[in-house]
């Protein structure tokens, strides 16, 4: 599902409910579950649904330590909570695919209820699925995803697009010369479109921009002094832009490093770790995009649960966790709750909120 | 010869791969309780998927420990070779010429540390510590950091790993060669010789030279055969895959079936047998549903429980840890 | 060939030097088949010198070595081993976590025929059943490893190994040192039985005054570099010795 990119910033902008943007799944699903969430704070038991056994759900994920992924570890947590399922984080710590295609091969041995996996590999992940479809068991795809792959949906941010709208928000800011896009693991599906969608955005605005890919390094220590390095070595750099948490934290760091602003270099990039929050508060990062983790682990729950109930009728259906911008303009909000919701907190919560919506 | 027979069974129970093993079997025990799904076809191949791996690097570590050497850096030669077999086959040659190339290059790796190691008189430990770095950037260049596939027809593919019980086919091969090397060859006497006693291989004449190179050599291309075996099977050559991981897991495959890590001593059954170990919880426990996070807590207290209890029964047999 | 008894091993002269240190001045000594000869003194008297020079592991500036009557030059350990010369140094040279035939048979392994060069566990344990039983040497089973049997047993296994190279000549140097009194018997009993085949010339060399004029044919006392005396053992004894040595002690005091 493309849609165009200015339905998409509207959306941004009105900060809608996802929910809007749950193509397929029944209204009356949808609206049953809601009713149960907005009355009461939790759902003890799952309301409408008849008894079901404790459904387990396996999340195979390829950074399982990754600060990214805790808010999306407390949506899957809220939702099974909310549906009284199970769920098993489990794969690799080191993006080692091999490890991953373990993990998924026991879940299908040991007869999980579903599957979810980041499709970091175009390949390596077919196989795995096409048994575990084979074995009866529903395959669903987050945070990445690969065209190939027989996965019944995809949850998680469109990358390309996410990357086309970073393209644009960089030719406004830099307008020419030089631009660094820096990647954590090149190649792999959870980066790779982002860069490719800037680059393309970059090319097709026609501006004067040199954008070049930088390698970096899965953890965050080694990439910070790769930034730092490649700073140094190119100190006529117009825009310095991370594709991952870790590289856009430390693109914040080298900003306040080097005070970069001040020398008219413009940053940004992805996900909304504490350190670059801060470093867009103080202007060192001009803008960080939220893929929204939290919704990223929480739809998926919702999708496999539906799955499940209903007997594979119901859905599956792609869903666009989105993408907002979050600039020195909003992010007030965001520093100053620490929640589940966006992985600062722990407890459960009701965030308030008041005044009008608006970019 | 009755009692001779009741002799050798006796002796055969007190070795340390037998109390591995009990473990192991107490251990499966368990996970097929907690889980009607352990002992399922499914479940044994993967299982056998997790051990055929660091089963097979453990057989070139343990001839290095056992030396009193060790190859740090044999998971970077493992993600080196799928890139080397890619790039030769890109120039045009055929996969299987391709893979014996990339395979020539990994002993060539194994031959230098050998060099620098025993010519320069630098520790084993650090030449391959050196060499890890080397290798891990010499793969990022060459692939430029990106992904690739593999390439080759379906026989080829299947026996290079792709068929479910490839790997193990290769780990139980390889594991009964090395087993015949070190128990019945002077190969192997002489390379538990040159780890107990160095002065007195010294003084009987025994290469030792050229025994540690040979086994630097043995270990760096085993570790590049099982980084093809898991690039086939996965069906994808990554720059991260392998590393210092697999290298871990072969190295504790190894001490824990009972290779002594102060060397002198080794067994490569006991390799066999603490990779099946290993693998046997790392599965059990995925089964199980153990979240990313308790599992290592729980895979490190598994081994550290299954280690004491190893050298303790060693210590009841009067030998002493091995 | 003359004499009753050949000499094995004849050194004339033998002149070692290291740097400024001269460890041997004009050393000379013979040992017949069947004899026993102890080489006493002090240490840093020059006995492991001239020990290495008779093995090949040194070669001397000076002097000349014979076997069996002709003379020879040794340009390494192996050239003396092919003479028949062997040695049992202090450390043993076992591998302690191999068996008893595996340090036995060390570089000398018997194999399979075939392409595959297998070891041939079953040949190497009976002739090491047989080696030990030729001299003497008791042990329960020749699966044992070397690291759990006794000082005793370790020295025997150790000259059981050199004997059974079809050594002529057989050096042992310090044999019972550090070793306690029924241990010391085994060995003394053993030395015992080598030097009635009548075959082995042995040389040992020791510390203990008493038990090497017990154990040998002839000692000699070699004293900075120098043969200073030199006796048939029974012709001699402990106290003798003795004085000789404290004699230069006092020399060298007053000196």
């Amino acid at each position: 599902m493309k849609k165009d990119s200015r339905e998409i910033e509207e959306t941004v902008a009105a900060r809608l409910p996802r929910r809007a943007l749950m193509a397929g799944v029944t209204a009356g699903t949808a609206a049953a579950l809601l009713a149960a969430t907005g009355n009461r704070a939790r759902a003890a038991d799952a309301a409408p649904f008849p008894d079901h056994p404790h459904w387990k759900f396996v999340f195979v994920n390829h950074v399982t330590a990754n600060p990214f992924f805790v808010p999306c570890q407390y949506g899957i947590q809220d939702a099974c909570a909310l549906l009284g399922c199970d769920y098993q984080w489990t794969g690799s710590e080191t993006s080692d695919v091999a490890q991953m295609v373990n993990a998924m091969n026991t879940a299908v041995a040991g007869k999980a209820d579903a599957i979810a996996v980041c499709l970091v590999d175009p390949h390596g992940f077919d196989r795995p699925a096409e048994n575990a479809l084979a074995a009866g068991i529903p395959v669903f795809s987050y945070n990445a995803d690969s065209k190939t792959n027989k996965r019944l949906a995809y949850i998680g941010q469109d990358l390309f697009l996410s990357g086309q709208m970073m393209g644009q928000r960089i030719v406004k800011l830099v307008g020419s010369g030089k631009v660094a896009l820096f990647i954590a693991t090149p190649g792999q599906l959870n980066l790779q479109p982002r860069v490719d969608g800037a680059m393309d955005s970059i090319k097709k605005s026609g501006a004067s921009i040199q954008a070049t890919m930088i390698a970096t390094d899965p953890t965050a220590n080694a990439s910070l002094s790769k930034i730092d390095a490649y700073y140094l070595g190119n100190q006529d750099v117009k825009g310095m832009f991370g594709t991952g948490g870790g590289d856009t934290q430390n693109c914040g760091l080298i900003s306040r490093k080097y005070n970069l602003p001040s020398k008219g270099v413009h940053s940004g990039g992805y996900d909304m770790l504490p350190r670059s929050l801060q470093a867009v508060h103080d202007g060192f990062l001009d803008f960080v995009i939220d893929q929204q983790p939290y919704l990223q682990g929480f739809y998926t729950v919702m999708e496999m649960f539906a799955w499940k109930v209903s007997g594979g009728l119901v859905g599956p259906a792609d869903i666009n966790t989105g993408l907002k911008f979050v600039t020195k303009d909003n992010v007030d909000q965001y520093l100053n709750t620490k929640t589940r919701y966006e992985g600062g907190g722990k407890e459960a919560q009701i965030v308030p909120h008041t005044g009008a919506i608006g970019g | 010869m009755g009692s001779g027979v009741v002799r050798r069974a006796y002796d055969l129970l007190l070795r340390p791969e037998a109390s591995v093993i009990v473990v192991s079997v107490a251990l499966v025990v368990y996970f097929d309780i907690a889980n009607s799904n352990f002992l399922t076809t499914a479940n044994l191949q993967t299982v056998s998927q997790f051990v055929a791996a660091p089963v097979i690097i453990a057989c070139g570590e343990i001839m290095l420990l056992i030396c009193r050497e060790i190859d740090l850096s044999v998971g970077q030669v493992f993600a080196l070779a799928p890139f080397l077999m890619e790039n030769v086959n890109d120039l045009g040659v055929p996969e299987p010429l391709a893979i014996v190339a990339a395979l020539a290059v990994c002993a060539l790796i194994g031959l230098v540390i050998g060099l620098i190691t025993i010519g320069l008189r630098v520790p084993s430990f650090i030449t391959t510590l050196g060499m890890l770095f080397l290798i891990t950037g010499l793969t990022l260049t060459i692939s430029r950091g990106y992904p690739a596939n593999t390439a080759g027809g379906p026989t080829l593919t299947d026996i290079m790993g792709a068929w479910s019980y490839s790997e193990i086919v290769w780990a139980l091969a390889i594991v009964a060669v090395m087993h015949i090397v070190l128990r019945h060859t002077r190969w192997g006497l002489h390379t538990i010789a040159i780890g107990g006693n160095i002065v007195a291989a010294g003084e009987a004449g025994i290469a030792i030279n050229r025994i540690k190179i040979g086994n630097f050599v043995l270990t760096s291309t085993l570790g590049g055969l099982t980084g093809l075996l898991e690039a086939f099977r996965v069906g994808s050559i990554d720059p991260l895959a392998g590393g210092s991981n697999i290298m871990f897991l072969g190295v504790a495959s190894g001490v824990i079936g009972g290779t002594a890590i102060a060397g002198g001593a080794g067994t490569i059954i006991g390799g066999l047998v603490g990779g099946i170990m290993l693998g046997v919880m790392q599965d059990g426990f995925t089964l199980q549903g153990i979240n990313a996070f308790t599992f290592d807590i729980i895979i490190g207290a598994a081994i550290l429980i299954a280690m004491i209890a190893n050298i303790h029964l060693a210590r009841m047999r009067g030998g002493g840890p091995r | 060939m003359s004499g009753a008894k050949t000499e094995a091993i004849r050194a004339e002269k033998l002149v070692k030097s290291f740097g400024n240190v001269t460890a041997l001045n004009g050393v000379s000594m013979a040992v017949s088949r069947g004899e026993t000869l102890g080489i006493l003194g002090d240490n840093g008297a020059g006995k492991s010198t001239l020990i290495k020079i008779l093995t090949g592991y040194h070669q001397p500036d000076a002097g000349q070595i014979f076997v069996d009557g002709e003379p020879v030059r040794f340009g390494s350990v192996d050239d003396a081993r092919a003479h028949g010369i062997e040695c049992v140094y202090q450390d043993l040279a076992l591998v302690n976590g191999l068996s008893i035939y595996h340090n036995m048979f060390l570089k000398r392994e018997l194999l399979w025929g075939g392409p595959l060069r297998l070891l041939n566990h079953r040949a190497m344990r009976r002739r090491a059943m047989e080696a030990l039983a030729e001299i003497g040497v008791a042990v329960s089973s020749v699966d044992l490893e070397v690291g759990a049997l006794s000082g005793g047993q370790r020295q025997a296994i150790a000259v059981a190994r050199a004997v059974s190279t079809d050594a002529r000549i057989l050096l042992l140097d310090e044999p019972l040192a550090a070793m306690g009194a029924r241990e010391a018997r085994l060995i003394i009993d053993l030395i015992d039985r080598l030097k009635a085949r009548g075959d082995i010339a042995i040389v040992m060399i020791a510390h203990n005054y008493a038990q090497t004029l017990e154990i040998c044919d002839r000692v000699i006392l070699i004293q900075h570099g120098e043969v200073t005396f030199e006796s048939p053992a029974g012709a001699t004894s402990a106290e003798e010795l003795l004085d000789i040595v404290r004699r230069e002690y006092r020399a060298a005091r007053a000196g």
